[in-house]
């Protein structure tokens, strides 16, 4: 199997003739690349490798124990969106377009976004966010987030893999159940080659280790990289709304429970992500789903007295009936006394769609490097963020757009990019900048779950003041957008 | 300093053989390959790549490293041997066989440079490129490659270089011809210590007539198509 045609003498082909035998006995497939974990991450990183002109020769694999084969072929309901949902920033959505990557979504489904309303229930601040078209930029149109399904954005990337990248093998349905470095080969633990041993006994041997494989990574473990971050004690509730019209603006208000937001999808449908505690997210996962579109309705208008009051009658268990006219009422008198405020809030839930309801558990996880030995991390397995800015694969395709980059600039150099010194450029650019984000995204979860008065007052008074200051805004919509 | 210099012959290559020069599988010789840094980089890119050492220990060194990347090695494209350039020449079809030849920080270490370039031109095919890199004799060279690395910073031990033996462009330049090739371009390779970062520099900085390469620099030559 190996070939090393040398000339050396007796004891130097004795310590070479070790190596060789070793080798031998592994029998494992060789890679480039290994990419475990086939989510956004991961195969956004697989499309973008094998598409890359420079590494045409490399042999990557995509691991996952999904049916990747029906997540591709997957056909969108005609009457619905799903609720697990993305929010892309323009400067990602161009990336992903320019690698062809993008238009084998279906892109119908996917609604621009170039509005944010963003208010507080305790002190009644609200800024209201419109991406401005920058004189700079006349020509990348404006600075729209586009809001996508998750299964919407996979299956593409996985569509544009099988039918573009020759040079990537998507291994589906098979369990990671080891990684290790070959016992018996010599050298520093850290230049050997991971060997990654899948549940159908197949081992694959590979130069790097992409762990995308999310915030419990396995190749994270692996690498010995530690983790540090707090967890919120908080759910995110998502699911998939009907509106009574059409809407383009996404809108997000802070409740002293956490923050609600709306996201828009195409023909009147929305997005929802609510983030509760444990308690009130069983709550209101299992109320019926009118009550529950009411409870919306009232969580974007109401005080949080009255919301106290309503959470506390559905734990009375309060008839269905009874419990819906409160609300009524209570938004009936809302709008008699807020009659001209409608442009700041999202249009009525007309519905939910049935059994869209799901939840997630909120984290912030912070590494301690994005790259080990032959190893590097990207995505959710580097950095996991509270999802109140949907800044969590924006940080992951920058991930990849960077050590993509690092690692076509590393072959034309002819590096081995496993090597220590090549991973090592990546973590020098990515680190900083994901944990900027992070810590920015905390920061803002902690300003607005403060309940004293004071601190209220304070972030609704910095909220009108950002309202008004013009320039201020179009910087915080061009961070968080573009 | 190897990204910068093996970025450079990927640049002369396709320079003169073509943009997907570098995976066409040339055959390349490095001449006093050392450990196989540089051998590996270029057998990696896609050049077929025979490194020669006079050293067993180099040999060896380099044959191990490569056994850590099995992929490399199962290419096929990567091949040592213990010879030097003047007995490789001694070989039947070895002499202007070369589509490259590469010789990189060796010339500054060898007795006799003038017949030391010779082997290298001979090993060339006619009209194929010779890469040299050395280090200027020059006040700045003695400074950085001598006296700071082996007497004040011990970094490498004393008495590695002899200034004496430190070659200019102009004295490489004379030997390429004298050889039958033609020098074609002249960079320096300037290390920047505090990041550790190696780059290409112009042989000439505006006014400032051979300030790029006052110490280490790199030589891209062209073997002449008649021998006359």
């Amino acid at each position: 199997m190996l070939q090393l045609r040398t000339c050396y003498t007796g004891d130097i082909r004795h310590i070479v003739s070790r190596a060789f035998t070793t080798h031998q006995t592994t029998r494992a497939e060789l890679y480039d690349v290994v990419i475990v974990g086939g989510g956004p991450a991961g195969c956004a990183l697989a499309g973008t490798l094998g598409s890359l002109p420079a590494l045409a020769d490399k042999r990557i694999a995509l691991i996952d124990p999904a049916r990747l084969g029906n997540v591709q072929k997957w056909e969108p309901p005609t009457d619905t969106y799903l609720s697990r949902t993305l929010q892309i920033t323009a400067s990602n959505k161009r990336f992903l377009d320019s690698l062809g990557l993008w238009s084998r979504c279906h892109t119908d489904r996917v609604q621009e976004c170039n509005r944010a309303v963003v208010t507080d229930a305790l002190g009644g601040g609200m800024v209201d966010l419109a991406a401005v078209r920058s004189a700079s930029a006349a020509a990348e149109a404006t600075s729209v987030a586009h809001m996508i399904e998750t299964k919407n954005l996979v299956s593409g990337l996985l569509r544009s893999l099988n039918q573009s990248c020759p040079g990537v093998d998507i291994i589906e349905r098979v369990r990671v159940v080891g990684i290790d470095t070959d016992p018996a080969a010599a050298g520093a633990r850290a230049e050997q080659w991971p060997v990654v041993t899948l549940s159908d006994e197949r081992r694959l041997q590979t130069r790097l280790l992409i762990g995308a494989d999310g915030a419990s990574s396995c190749v994270r473990r692996y690498a010995g990289i530690g983790t540090y971050g707090t967890d919120y004690a908080q759910h995110s509730l998502v699911a998939t709304l009907c509106l009574e019209h059409i809407n383009h603006t996404a809108f997000q208000r802070f409740l002293p429970t956490g923050p609600i937001a709306l996201l828009p999808f195409p023909g009147g449908f929305a997005n929802l992500i609510w983030s509760l505690d444990s308690e009130l997210l069983m709550l209101l996962k299992t109320a019926p789903d009118r009550v529950f579109s009411d409870l919306v309705n009232a969580a974007f208008r109401l005080s949080c007295a009255e919301m106290r009051r309503l959470y506390d009658m559905l734990r009375q268990g309060t008839r269905e009936d009874a419990l819906r006219a409160e609300i009524e009422w209570r938004l009936a008198s809302f709008s008699q006394s807020n009659a001209g405020s409608d442009a700041q809030l999202p249009p009525r839930i007309a519905a939910i769609s049935p059994r869209s309801r799901t939840s997630f558990p909120l984290r912030m996880r912070i590494v301690d490097s994005l790259v080990g030995g032959r190893v590097a991390l990207v995505g959710d397995a580097g950095h996991v963020v509270h999802p109140l800015a949907g800044q969590g694969l924006n940080m992951g395709l920058e991930d990849i757009q960077c050590l993509s980059r690092v690692l076509e600039l590393a072959t034309i150099a002819g590096e081995d990019i496993g090597a220590s010194a090549v991973l090592a450029r990546y973590n020098r650019h990515r680190y900083a900048r994901n944990l900027a984000m992070q810590g920015v995204v905390d920061k803002i979860w902690h300003a607005f779950g403060a309940r004293s008065g004071l601190v209220s007052a304070a972030r609704s008074l910095a909220m009108n003041g950002l309202d008004r200051l013009p320039a201020a805004k179009s910087r915080l919509v061009s961070a968080i957008m573009t | 300093m190897n990204r910068a210099r093996v970025q450079y012959i990927r640049q002369t290559l396709e320079d003169l053989y073509g943009k997907n020069a570098v995976t066409r599988g040339l055959r390349v010789v490095d001449v006093g390959c050392g450990g196989g840094l540089a051998t590996e980089s270029l057998a990696r890119m896609g050049l077929s790549v025979l490194g020669i050492d006079a050293s067993h220990e180099n040999i060896a060194v380099a044959s191990i490293h490569a056994q850590g990347d099995p992929i490399l090695i199962n290419s096929g494209r990567l091949e040592y041997r213990q010879v030097t350039a003047e007995q490789l020449l001694l070989e039947s079809n070895a002499t202007a066989s070369f589509d490259a030849v590469v010789s990189l920080e060796v010339i500054e270490h060898v007795n006799d440079p003038r017949s030391f370039v010779q082997s290298l031109v001979s090993l060339a095919k006619p009209g194929a490129p010779i890469f040299i890199s050395t280090i200027n004799r020059t006040m700045l060279s003695y400074l950085v490659d001598v006296l700071v690395p082996e007497y004040l910073l011990r970094v490498i031990p004393a008495g590695t270089h002899e200034f004496d033996k430190f070659v200019t462009p102009e004295e490489l330049t004379g030997m390429i011809v004298d050889a039958g090739a033609m020098a074609l371009d002249t960079r320096g390779l300037i290390l920047d210590p505090v990041f550790n970062n190696c780059f290409l520099a112009p042989k000439h900085f505006g006014l400032l007539p051979n300030a790029g390469v006052q110490a280490n620099y790199i030589l891209a030559a062209r073997k002449n198509t008649s021998t006359s």
